[in-house]
């Protein structure tokens, strides 16, 4: 099928977006290079700690009068700003496809999710309301009253570079907050985007600014005095080791979220044609990109004999492995297409390394997204098939660690219970699933299981925006979560108000 | 075989049937409400088919997966000059809706329990269809 028309006709100089005006930075210049056809499609500058101050300046000026705005003048600005995403939903989600490699419809996903995120915060005027109680002692009232707190950093990530900055950034800016969002310097494009919509939404200079980079303006945020919180999306190490402990060091709010190694459970009970199809997107949604991905397909033998088991595992790896070999890779902009390239040569090499190690470590190969086929013209580079990988042990790395690329373990439990101590014998704890049709069985798993986010008979458990994106053990550092209330709680502080009238 | 490419499908298809209808409400004047309100059907359809998968579509539904097993080429479109006789077209407008009726239903049937709200809206637009065929068939007596 014919490639939809590209949004981006030549390259694109990209500049940063601070106090209302874009502003060309003096720093370092690299490309931004469309996975699919390693062509470049922009130049993003890393900007510079310098640089990154006069975005907070602004910020900071900006933060006196915003939060003065009536509620229900910041939740019209946000209105706007949806409206303008509607009208440009194509346009935002062909970028996405552009600058990352994912397919159409799962850019069309993404930007979905952005725009229910301000909608959710356009209603602040309900969400931010505080409480209060008469006569907590006689004649003696008392309030909680919810303030924002000024400004707030957003460090993206590249896997969703779209929606991810969006879980935190509407709920900020409707409780009053400036932000500044340094999107990943690997497919920053989209935020771009975003930020050109906002101004034309309204939201007055300094409300809403990016600013592009690397190690160096990530560090100016995390040391700077006057940004009061941090939401970061990344890997576990630069989570745990970097922004956690400079965040605590310097006093501020955090939300950090980390990599995950997630689970799906497969009970002896579950729908199996409608398992499969969910695992596909789990497994290989995204090129596997993805913290909320399944990576670890465990065949649970609960009430099976060894034999039986045996034969339902030979099953599952027998539709599974079908399924995936099934599946088409190519660019993007190909609407047939269902599973584009990963963001870049470098981490297919990576995830090609893990597949030998695995296979030299006695994993079976069942399918190998070494070898490929794309449909339509496509530079190979980056693009990885989807991998299966059988008889994995809980041992081995494979299982173990994040691949953050489509590449699924197979492996076995005998029981409910052992699958479950696989899963937190895991230092990670993001998201889990059972496939099942016993209600027993998967309130056991819903209520046992040490992970921020659990899927019945559903392959991604993405909350919406109205629900916290939750996240535990090695995969969140921090109290708060993104999204819904506790969003609206992170970024406003708690002031309590004790009132007597003599 | 993604989403995308059964919402594109459904949206030609939608747009081809109700320029059919407006051609056969202009052939068989007698019979135009009954055609224009064909072709009004077919162009709701396609507006609500649209509009749902937009609505509905997130990273988390399994869009590139739901329709694996179906085949792209058994709905097609009757041929853009129709019939000169009232009895041709009725048959082959009978024909159009059943068929279409039918596809609807495989695609609901597929993406049952996977794509949310599509698949309703899918099946509603099956009864939609059948509606206009058993109205076309009235005309038969």
């Amino acid at each position: 099928m014919a490639l939809l028309e590209s949004p981006i006709s030549q390259v694109l100089e990209l500049e940063n977006y601070i106090d209302g005006f874009w502003e060309p930075s003096v720093g370092e210049v690299r490309d931004v290079v469309n996975p699919a056809t390693m062509q470049p499609i922009a130049r993003v500058p890393l900007s510079t700690p310098g640089e990154l101050n006069q975005a907070v300046q602004a910020a900071q000026r900006a933060f006196y009068d915003w939060r003065r705005t009536p509620p229900l003048a910041r939740a019209r600005c946000l209105l706007r700003l949806r409206d303008l995403m509607e009208q440009h939903f194509e346009e935002l989600s062909r970028v996405q496809t552009l600058e990352h490699g994912k397919t159409i419809d799962e850019s069309r996903g993404e930007t979905r999710r952005g725009i229910e995120m301000v909608e959710v915060a356009a209603g602040i005027p309900s969400l931010m309301m505080g409480r209060n109680l008469e006569d907590i002692a006689s004649g003696i009232d008392e309030f909680l009253i919810r303030q924002p707190l000024g400004v707030f950093g957003i460090i993206g990530p590249y896997n969703f570079p779209f929606m991810v900055p969006l879980w935190f950034a509407p709920f900020a800016v409707a409780t009053g907050n400036t932000i500044i969002v340094k999107p990943s310097s690997e497919d920053p494009i989209s935020q771009v985007k975003i930020a050109e919509l906002a101004e034309e939404a309204g939201f007055p200079d300094g409300v809403w600014n990016v600013v592009h980079g690397g190690r160096d303006v990530v560090g100016a945020m995390l040391d700077h005095k006057d940004i009061k919180g941090i939401c970061f999306v990344g890997s576990t190490p630069v989570a745990k080791e970097v922004i956690y402990p400079r965040c605590g060091a310097t006093g501020k709010r955090v939300i950090a979220q980390g990599g995950a190694k997630n689970f799906a459970l497969v009970m002896p009970d579950a729908d199996l044609p409608r398992t499969v199809a969910a695992c596909m997107n789990s497994f290989f949604g995204n090129a596997g990109q993805r913290c909320l991905a399944n990576a670890n397909l465990v065949v649970v033998g609960e009430g099976l004999t060894p034999a039986e088991h045996q034969a339902f595992y030979e099953e599952i790896a027998r539709l599974f492995t079908e399924a995936a070999s099934n599946i088409t890779l190519g660019n993007g902009l190909d609407e047939t297409v269902q599973m584009g390239p990963l963001r870049d040569p470098g981490k297919k090499q990576g995830v090609a390394r893990r597949i030998a190690d695995a296979v030299a470590g006695g994993a079976e190969l069942l399918l190998d997204g070494r070898e490929f086929a794309t449909v339509g013209e496509c530079a190979p580079d980056a693009f990885l098939g989807p991998t299966v990988l059988g008889r994995v042990t809980p041992d081995m790395a494979v299982a173990q660690e994040e691949v953050f690329g489509p590449v699924a373990a197979l492996m076995m439990a005998a029981s409910l219970d052992e699958a479950i101590a696989m899963i937190h014998a895991n230092p990670f704890g993001n998201a889990a699933s059972i496939f099942t049709g016993n209600g027993g069985w998967a309130r056991k798993f819903r209520y046992d299981v040490e992970c921020g986010n659990i899927g019945i008979n559903v392959g991604i458990a993405a909350p919406m925006a109205f629900f916290p994106f939750s996240g535990m053990k090695d995969s969140f550092f921090g109290d708060l979560h993104g999204q819904g209330e506790d969003a609206i709680r992170f970024f406003t502080e708690s002031k309590v108000v004790i009132e007597r009238w003599f | 075989m993604t989403t995308s490419t059964v919402m594109r499908l459904l949206d030609e298809q939608e747009r081809a049937s109700a320029r059919f209808y407006q051609g056969l409400a202009e052939r068989f004047p007698a019979q135009h409400a009954l055609w224009s309100r064909c072709a009004s059907v077919c162009a709701k359809n396609q507006v609500q088919v649209a509009r749902s998968f937009q609505e509905t579509i997130s990273d988390a539904l399994e869009v590139g997966y739901a329709f694996s097993d179906l085949l792209l080429a058994e709905l097609t479109v009757p041929a853009a000059s129709a019939p000169n006789d009232l009895a041709g077209a009725v048959g082959l407008a009978q024909t159009l809706e059943e068929q279409a009726a039918r596809y609807y239903e495989q695609l609901a049937d597929s993406a049952e329990s996977l794509l949310a709200t599509i698949p309703r809206t899918l099946r509603r637009a099956a009864e939609n269809r059948r509606r206009n065929a058993a109205n076309i068939g009235a005309l038969q007596g």
